[in-house]
């Protein structure tokens, strides 16, 4: 148990202009589930690898508990791994899988076994412990790998990607199955997903991450309420935030001909904003109240929820403008609809560096 | 086609092998004698020491073979700017031919001027009449350079193999605190092993096949140090003429070749479908 | 068809037409029985036009009979295809030929220990009425008179046949370093140690000592000369090899041994095994690769001025005194090969080859035409004068000859006191068999009297069934 601190980490490959991933300052604290997420590429499994030794840190510190790792070997930070293809041994057994890392260990072969039946017991592997992984569906293979990693109680568990090979189904029964089972066994994980319903629904916090710089550090609900620039805005929440061009007027916010009413934050008096609505916070009005008409394209229920996809002929307004619709059948392609929000429910965005204005 | 073309000839001597025929001795006109060849292989004692000389030229050269081969595999794997010039150039000993190959050992193994014939000296291995002219010498003369040969291959096999080894379980090796060492040993040669299986058997078919270079270093000797199989077989049909006797002892050979490799090629689907 | 192709088919017809006749001039069918008109030297013209297929051993001999080939030409009109290859090479291309009857060797110049063989299968023609006969057709220069008797019959004669004439001949004798013998302090330092002069052995005894008092290393003195090379005091044949065979049968012969005793095999009698004893006993004092060498790396080790006697054929001679490659031009003496006892009489292993015509050849009056030519003393005297080997006594008798070679009066003396090997069909395997006992005991695998008893055993059983052997 530890908890893991990023220094000003920079991973650069040789050849490219931008970093990997830049300068990144980070605090895990002991115990914490910590989930790192963002779009292809923007340095989260390069993250997650540069912790677990996989790959080089050419600039800055990292450290598990009090102990700087960024120079040591892999086998010398006491991390363990979970890899997105499971990376098992396929010529062991499901117990010598499992029990690689302590024969590594030179741990006695009675005490091995034992561990490995613990942690079989766990995942409920026991009957396959004999089994080479050809002969497991995906979900036992990850089972495995889980099981690979907890025998070992290592410092911090590193999960990358974990649940993408799975089908949605068992993706969805396997979230709640690691969840659970870190919070039993309360060591610290560092998890990477794309994933942002992962993201939200597993992690204690979560990081966001694009084009190599940490973008926003909270807990989810914290960053689903208050993202703190247009990209996370944008990232997190599905279906996405709706963004909306507009401008400062002598203090009135308003989008194209719609002037937005409520008590205005702290905002400058005159420029370009970016104003965030997202599909639930719209209130459908009567057709006289001033706010945005829509024309409805799609309706998409959802069982529980509706979300009705509407253009409208505001230039200010995105293709599509999403709004949550709560019964059913209420809505039907061609449908036109008054949309109108509150200022305290709308986050306003500078448009130009994407920082967050609203408080 | 194919099949005429090697369905014939064995056919032929299969026939040829139940009779009695040379176009020099007299008294071998072809007359059928039945399994009197097969018999007097049972009581050959030169066949029986050509056996025991093939089998140790073969097992000492392929283990060597495949053992150097992997360690420079490996070594290859782990290049980055010198691989293409490291793979080309171990491919230099193979495109020899065995001929070529022959020759230029003679050379270099002369007694009086061969600049190999000094290291064996220092290595002990060679009597002091030269390498070519001590019965163990000659023997590991023939081995070295089937070695020097043949190696690239193994070497070259094992660098295409790993490069079908998914790299992620050597990640989680490592993770799980295995050195460099140790990842080899118990993850990438176990992987390995199908590819090394096929290169042993190939290596190990042609190997008992061998005949140029010890018919041009040693013709057999000193002795009968270095008589192998092929070599045999050439001497009786082809020196001395007695084509029914080298029928027979040829499709013996023949039988053994297809036996083992059927053997070995059982062993290795076996660990494939266990695994 | 069009006029163009019309006119393009006639030309390609009379082409055609006129291809098909002059190939037939050409080919190799055979003319009319000589009656037709003959050269101013005598030799026939009657087959001019014919292509002869002749095959021979790759040895000097051969490569200056292929020199000469522009002057049968001449006297003939007859084209001469000569292909050369090694001893075992040329044997396994005969045994095809003859086996598949296709006739494509004409004349075959083969060992003469396959005579045997290759006359009882009939692969070869008898020739009497030709060799023993008129030899028509053949010209001026030649006569039948002139072959030296031994060897004719040595190589050509099978049971009541002639088959053909000698090709190439070589008979062994005893090399020694002249120089080395003439040498002031030599003799002294001999006489000192071992009480009786320095001279060309006549005896074994005096042959080992010899052996024993030249063999010295790099650096020490030789001759009045610092040695830049180490001298051996013999060089030895012990490759697994027929050359190995060939070579110990002198040993043998003169100590009172033979392959064959009363028609049935000797091998391992006390004789041959003090034979091969005394062979093994020689060969401290022969170069560090004589397991692996034959006579072609014994040539080489005189020629290069590395050992002081040797055991080895005489047509290697020629090397000795080769200006462009030898050291020891000029140092060389030639004798015959020691014996055992002061007084006996010496021997020495003559190999003979002979010119042959093939059974199935459809060139078999131009072939012989051209055994006549290759025995005539022109060309005899130009293969002589180019450092081969003659077959005929003229040549040998020849004055001019005898004073500019060294060597010449020792082959004509060696070739009186030839003997020959078995000429059986076992021969092939009789001689693989020695060639092994032998290697094996030179190299030191086993001792000469378990060698030569494996062998013994080893013939036996080859020669079941043709025992005991009344002709060789």
């Amino acid at each position: 148990m530890a908890g893991i601190s990023f220094r000003d980490a920079t991973r650069r490959y040789a050849g490219t202009n931008a970093a990997a991933v830049s300068g990144l300052n980070l605090e895990i604290h002991d115990g914490e589930f910590m989930v790192l997420v963002g779009p292809s590429g923007c340095g989260k499994s390069t993250t997650l690898r540069m912790l677990a030794g996989l790959e080089e840190v050419d600039t800055g510190e990292i450290y598990i508990g009090d102990r700087e790792v960024s120079q040591l070997p892999p086998a010398a930070r006491d991390i363990a791994m979970v890899f997105q293809n499971y990376a098992l041994y396929p010529h062991m057994t499901v117990g010598d899988n499992m029990g690689f890392a302590l024969r590594m260990a030179k741990v006695p072969k009675s005490e091995r076994d034992r561990k490995i039946q613990e942690a079989a017991k766990l995942l409920g592997l026991e009957e396959y412990l004999d089994r080479k992984p050809k002969q497991l569906s995906g979900g036992q293979r990850q089972r495995v790998a889980m099981g690979r990693a907890i025998v070992r109680e290592p410092s911090v568990f590193c999960m990358d990607e974990p649940l993408s090979n799975l089908d949605a189904k068992m993706r969805v029964r396997t979230r709640t199955d690691i969840a659970s089972l870190q919070r039993e066994l309360g060591v610290t994980t560092v998890y990477v997903t794309h994933d942002q319903v992962e993201a939200m629904t597993m992690g204690d916090r979560v990081a966001v991450m694009n084009e190599g710089v940490l973008q926003q550090v909270d807990t989810p609900l914290a960053l689903y309420d208050r993202p703190a620039n247009l990209f996370v805005a944008g990232f997190i929440g599905s279906p996405q935030m709706n963004l909306l061009d507009g401008v400062i007027d002598d203090g009135a916010v308003r989008v194209g001909g719609y002037t937005l009413s409520g008590t205005p934050g702290s905002w400058p008096r005159n420029g370009r904003v970016t104003i965030g609505v997202r599909p639930e916070a719209w209130r459908i009005v009567p057709a006289e109240e001033d706010g945005i008409s829509i024309e409805v394209n799609v309706v998409e229920e959802l069982g529980a929820d509706g979300f009705a996809y509407g253009t409208s002929s505001n230039e200010a307004t995105p293709h599509h403008v999403i709004v949550r619709v709560a019964n059913r059948y209420s809505v039907r392609k061609g449908d036109v609809l008054r949309l109108a929000v509150d200022l305290d429910k709308a986050h306003v965005f500078d448009t130009e560096t994407g920082q967050r204005l609203s408080t | 086609m194919l099949g005429l073309v090697v369905l014939f000839p064995l056919a032929y001597s299969i026939k040829l092998s139940f009779q009695s025929y040379s176009p020099i001795i007299p008294n071998h006109t072809g007359q059928w004698v039945g399994m009197d060849n097969y018999q007097r292989i049972l009581h050959d004692g030169d066949f029986h020491h050509s056996l025991i000389v093939t089998a140790i030229f073969v097992v000492v050269a392929v283990s060597l073979e495949t053992v150097l081969g992997v360690v420079v595999g490996i070594a290859i794997d782990r290049l980055r700017r010198m691989r293409r010039f490291a793979t080309s150039a171990l491919l230099l000993p193979m495109i020899l031919t065995p001929l070529v190959v022959g020759l230029m050992f003679n050379f270099a193994l002369n007694a009086q001027f061969g600049y190999l014939t000094w290291v064996f000296n220092t290595l002990h291995v060679a009597g002091g009449d030269g390498v070519l002219n001590g019965s163990v010498g000659a023997l590991v003369a023939l081995i070295f350079i089937d070695v020097w040969e043949w190696f690239p291959f193994v070497a070259l096999m094992v660098v295409a193999g790993l490069q079908t080894i998914p790299k992620e379980p050597l990640e989680a090796a490592s993770i799980d605190g295995a050195s460099t060492r140790q990842v080899y040993w118990h993850i990438t040669l176990p992987l390995l092993r199908p590819i090394l299986g096929i290169a042993i058997l190939f290596r190990a078919t042609e190997a008992i096949r061998e005949f140029d270079k010890v018919f041009v270093l040693t013709g057999g000797g000193p002795g009968s140090a270095t008589a192998v199989n092929d070599l045999y077989q050439y001497r009786v049909s082809f020196l001395n003429w007695d084509l029914s006797y080298g029928a027979a002892l040829g499709l013996v050979t023949f039988a053994a070749v297809l036996a083992l490799s059927f053997l070995m090629y059982r062993s290795l689907r076996r660990k494939e479908t266990a695994r | 068809m069009t006029r163009r192709n019309r006119k393009t088919s006639i030309l390609a017809a009379v082409v055609a037409a006129a291809l098909s006749v002059t190939m037939a001039g050409c080919s190799s069918g055979s003319g009319d029985s000589g009656s037709s008109e003959t050269g101013a030297d005598g030799w026939s013209r009657a087959y001019e036009g014919t292509q002869l297929n002749v095959i021979g051993e790759a040895t000097a001999n051969t490569q200056i009979l292929e020199k000469q080939l522009p002057d049968f030409e001449k006297k003939t009109g007859i084209t001469v295809n000569l292909e050369q290859a090694p001893y075992d090479s040329l044997v396994q291309k005969a045994v095809l030929d003859f086996t598949t009857h296709k006739g494509n060797y004409d004349v075959l110049s083969i060992p003469y220990e396959y005579l045997g063989a290759f006359a009882e299968k009939k692969y070869i023609a008898p020739e009497n009425d030709f060799l023993k006969g008129d030899a028509k057709g053949a010209g001026d220069d030649f006569s039948a008179d002139d072959i030296i008797p031994a060897l004719w019959e040595a190589s050509s004669k099978w049971k009541d046949n002639w088959y053909g004439m000698p090709s190439n001949s070589a008979v062994m004798m005893m090399f020694y370093r002249k120089d080395l013998f003439d040498n002031a302090d030599e003799k002294v330092a001999f006489k000192k140690k071992y009480g009786y002069d320095l001279a060309p052995a006549k005896t074994w005894d005096q042959y080992r000592d010899i052996a024993e008092f030249f063999n010295r290393p790099k650096g020490a003195e030789a001759g009045g000369a610092k040695l830049k090379d180490a001298l051996h005091g013999v060089t030895v044949a012990g490759k697994r090899h027929v050359a190995t065979v060939l070579e110990w049968m002198n040993y043998s012969w003169t100590k009172g041994g033979d392959l064959f005793t009363d028609g049935k095999p000797a091998i391992n009698s006390q004789a041959n095994v003090d034979a091969l004893t005394y062979e093994k006993e020689l060969t401290k004092f022969a170069p560090k690769g004589f397991t692996s060498a034959t006579w072609d790396e014994t040539t080489a080790d005189l020629q290069q001025g590395l050992a002081a006697q040797a055991i080895t054929w005489g047509d290697t001679a020629g090397a000795m005194e080769d200006k462009s490659a030898s050291k020891v031009v000029g140092k060389m003496g030639y004798a015959d090969i020691p014996v055992e006892k002061e007084g006996d009489k010496p021997e020495a292993h003559l190999g003979s080859w002979t010119y042959s015509i093939n059974a199935d050849s459809k060139n078999e009056e131009a072939g012989r035409l051209f055994m006549a030519w290759a025995l005539s003393t022109t060309t005899q005297k130009a293969l002589a004068e180019q450092g081969g080997l003659p077959a005929l006594t003229s040549t040998f008798t020849d004055a001019s000859l005898v004073s500019s070679l060294p060597y010449w009066k020792q082959e004509l003396q060696s070739l009186k006191e030839a003997k020959s090997r078995p000429r059986i069909p076992q021969w092939s395997g009789i001689s693989d068999a020695m060639a092994l006992a032998l290697s094996r005991a030179l190299s030191g695998q086993t001792s000469p009297q378990s060698a030569l008893d494996d062998a013994q055993s080893k013939i036996e059983d080859l020669m079941s069934g043709s025992l005991p052997v009344t002709y060789q």
